[in-house]
């Protein structure tokens, strides 16, 4: 009886302390304790982000849906014999690439988006600028769909302006990874949010004129 | 003032609302999936016969395994796998506006592969379709070189349809033997033809 008498009394005394805090106070004990908690977690620096992996040309890069290497970039004047001629003063900027898509369904390569290879430092092409065209090397198809486990040599192909590149400089070329979020609730098919760099390699672009014979 | 409920009226509120929940958990755990809602209509069919869906009929003429394909347009594309080669005769039943072989695809165990556009003309893929006219030519599908031999490929089918989502239409199924098929080095197919054959 006593016992509890006393430990009633603390409580009273601890609650008529607490009453008289001024929130300020509690305010910034709150604030204290959080910036605590975070030092624990590294503090208010930004957190580290993990530098996307260089790659050498030649090296097969595994990416989420699809294995690719780069063979090389290069400027040509144009593809007569397939018709795809770039505009006056223009040319050609190719990257060459194998790809194999290692899902289990075919994969179409997009034009509309750059889904699988990008370019950058290459000045008159904006930044995440699709290829205009991707072509089978094979047989200068293009609108390319890579079946699943068929590695397939691809020709990427940017317009750029004439004089703005010239052969031995350099392109900084980036490997996508599509960006799955979810299965569409109220649409048919994935949701895919902008492409991931997962990989990029520096090359130096080659020069082949009006064209090569291989 | 009103007069205190009855237990009766309690109880009988009780018994309706478990009543409530146990019909809303019927509806939620019996209600069709999207998948079972939407799926394409199966039409199972026999290499060599035709078969019939909604608003397409094909037969499956043959199946030829090749190492290098030379299409009629004169069309000769190299891969590092084979060549499935599909000699196909399809046409629409009741309506050829913006109709096509939107679906073609040979699916080996979990794996599907699309038939190749990288032959253009010279393929049935993706070409559209005309009501009573059937259009016969070859769709050639690009596997990798060891999939023809593998235990799965002994149940591959073969998936035609109208259009390149064939949700909630008729999807004409043709089960095929790849294992059973000598891998050719050379084959050459003729031009896509309109009429009967």
């Amino acid at each position: 009886m006593t016992n509890r008498g006393v430990r009633g009394a603390r409580r009273q005394r601890v609650r008529v302390l607490f009453d008289r805090l001024p929130t300020k106070w509690l305010l910034s004990s709150v604030s204290a304790v959080l910036l605590a908690l975070s030092a624990v977690v590294g503090g208010l620096d930004d957190a580290p982000v993990a530098p996307v992996p260089r790659i050498e040309e030649g090296d097969s890069h595994v990416g989420t849906e699809l294995t690719i290497m780069v063979n090389g970039a290069l400027l040509i004047d144009g593809f007569p014999e397939q018709s795809i001629m770039p505009a006056d003063g223009n040319r050609f900027l190719v990257v060459r690439a194998t790809v194999e898509n290692t899902t289990t369904e075919p994969r179409r390569l997009g034009t509309v988006d750059a889904d699988s290879i990008g370019i950058a430092g290459i000045p008159s092409v904006p930044a995440a600028e699709p290829p205009e065209r991707i072509l089978v090397i094979d047989d200068g198809s293009d609108r390319v769909v890579v079946q699943p486990g068929v590695p397939v040599e691809l020709a990427y192909l940017w317009e750029v302006a004439g004089d703005a590149v010239e052969a031995g400089d350099p392109v900084t070329v980036s490997l996508l990874d599509r960006d799955f979020i979810s299965e569409g609730r109220l649409t048919y098919g994935g949701l895919y949010g902008d492409p991931i760099v997962s990989a990029t390699l520096e090359l130096a672009l080659g020069d082949v004129g009006a064209g090569v014979n291989e | 003032m009103t007069a205190p409920t009855s237990p009766w009226r309690h109880a009988a509120n009780g018994v309706l609302l478990t009543a409530i929940l146990a019909v809303a958990a019927l509806v939620l755990h019996t209600t069709p999936s999207r998948e079972a809602q939407q799926s394409a209509i199966v039409v199972p069919g026999v290499l060599g016969e035709s078969v019939s869906g909604r608003n397409i009929r094909a037969t499956v003429h043959s199946v030829t395994v090749a190492e290098s394909v030379t299409a009629g347009t004169g069309w000769a594309g190299g891969t590092p796998g084979v060549w499935v080669v599909v000699d196909l005769t399809v046409h629409a039943l009741v309506d050829d506006e913006s109709t096509m072989l939107g679906t073609a695809v040979l699916r080996v165990g979990d794996v599907s592969f699309s038939a190749s556009i990288r032959p253009q003309h010279g393929t049935v893929a993706g070409q559209r379709l005309v009501t009573g006219v059937p259009l016969n030519g070859p769709l050639m599908f690009e596997v990798p070189a060891d999939l023809v031999a593998s235990p799965a490929a002994e149940t591959a089918t073969l998936e035609f349809a109208t259009d390149s989502d064939p949700r909630a239409d008729s999807l004409l199924v043709v089960p095929v033997d790849l294992t059973d098929l000598i891998v050719q080095p050379e084959l050459e197919v003729a031009f896509p033809a309109w009429g009967a054959r």
